[in-house]
């Protein structure tokens, strides 16, 4: 008989009371209901508006909660496109703030890692060149951290890491697309398993030891590819149903969500992936690649991008909570 | 009938539509602040409450194609380095 322990790697907590804010399929004992009790999806989820954010800007990269967000540099259109910004953020769920810098302005990112008070920018371009560095974000300032091994753009960047566990896959360094794993330590990255497909423009989920990267280009051999990661190597799960580049990702390893991106145009599908298939979900409002991500798969924001545009979206799924009986 | 309304209405942000609306009707957003709603009763209070101005299908369509051609003029005339850092944008047709 399979354990939760096993399949999640996490032991079922032993609780006075429900949590307040449980995570999809999250299981717990309330002992003082005497009973195993279990967050799951509770009616229909949907895109709603959100604050827009200071400027129109695309290539942006994102992290943290649909509460408590942060985005970080792009390319706003109202500039010459050589205008990379390094303007950053912090969204409290109802309004953007801007707040200090990023110490070296970029865009196309396609996600970032970590959260609001401990976020993490990684690689990114302006025209003409490609970075490696690498800044840690205290929920104030920016500081800059040992760079990346190499050069690159539009990584897979595990939104869930942290800033002392982070993974950085593929990417693009103005030539070719690459196949690269990079893990953060905290202190330095190191190179790990090679991605079986050398892809970019691709998003991630999960966890430094449980990551998830999924789309990418070409389209033709990659916008519908999902791949895992285990902290050694990598291994292929269930297709994208709507192949796309450009798409933003939320959540973690078996509770993601896949949003926008682009394939013969703009796109405004949504997807939920639950370790093994995608399902599609309610559309984003305003079709968009290239924007800022976070959240995860019940509580995702999708901010700014291409086309042009200051708008942000929230996707909200109700959770409802139930207690486990044996038949 | 047509399926959709068309209209402009600048997007508030937060509160500008909500969860429900979107499980009331169709709602779509582009360019230019081009709203396609779902041709219902629910739809079309929330562009009237929206201080929308409905247009029709080839006005918005105007509206958007003007958006779009002034960003693909932009892309254009950039550099190939700056090129690779956006995608061309696309063009838009609407539902």
């Amino acid at each position: 008989m399979s354990e939760y322990n096993v399949l999640n790697g996490l032991k079922v907590k032993y609780l006075s009371a429900d949590p307040p804010n449980p995570e999809d399929g999250q299981v717990w004992y309330n002992s003082s209901l005497g009973k195993v009790r279990v967050s799951e999806v509770a009616g229909s989820g949907a895109w709603a508006s959100g604050g827009s954010y200071p400027f129109a800007v695309a290539g942006l990269g994102g992290c943290g909660t649909q509460t408590a967000a942060l985005a970080y540099g792009g390319n706003p259109p109202s500039t010459p496109p050589s205008g990379v910004s390094s303007t950053t953020a912090e969204y409290d769920g109802g309004s953007w703030t801007t707040t200090n810098n990023l110490g070296t302005a970029r865009s196309s990112f396609i996600n970032g890692h970590g959260t609001q008070t401990a976020g993490m920018a990684t690689g990114g371009s302006k025209p003409g060149t490609y970075y490696a560095n690498h800044e840690q974000y205290d929920g104030s300032s920016w500081s800059e951290q040992s760079d990346l091994n190499s050069s690159k753009n539009q990584s897979s960047q595990a939104a869930q890491g942290t800033q002392t566990a982070a993974v950085v896959s593929g990417g693009y360094n103005g030539s070719s697309r690459l196949n690269d794993t990079e893990e953060w330590n905290g202190s330095s990255w190191s190179e790990t398993a090679d991605v079986p497909i050398n892809n970019s423009a691709w998003a991630g989920g999960g966890t430094q030891t449980a990551a998830l990267a999924f789309g990418g280009t070409p389209l033709t051999d990659n916008g519908a590819v999902t791949l895992e990661y285990n902290g050694t190597s990598w291994t292929s799960s269930g297709s994208l149903n709507q192949p796309r580049q450009g798409v933003g990702g939320a959540g973690s390893q078996t509770a993601a969500l896949a949003f926008g991106g682009e394939n013969a145009g703009y796109r405004n599908n949504t997807e939920a992936y639950n370790g093994s298939t995608w399902s599609n979900q309610p559309t984003l409002a305003n079709s968009r690649q290239n924007f800022a991500p976070a959240g995860t798969q019940t509580a995702a924001l999708a901010t700014a991008g291409e086309p042009a545009s200051t708008n942000t979206e929230e996707f909200t799924q109700p959770l409802g909570t139930g207690s486990i009986v044996s038949s | 009938m047509s399926l959709f309304i068309y209209g402009t209405a600048t997007n508030t942000g937060k509160g500008f539509f909500t969860h429900q609306d979107r499980l009331n009707f169709f709602l779509e957003g582009h360019p230019g602040n081009v709203w396609v709603v779902g041709n219902n009763e629910k739809g079309a209070v929330w562009l009237a409450s929206k201080g929308g101005v409905t247009k029709t299908k080839e006005e918005a369509q105007a509206i958007v194609d003007a958006e779009v051609t002034a960003s693909q003029e932009a892309w254009d005339a950039s550099t190939d380095s700056e090129k690779a850092t956006l995608s061309r944008p696309s063009n838009i047709i609407l539902p």
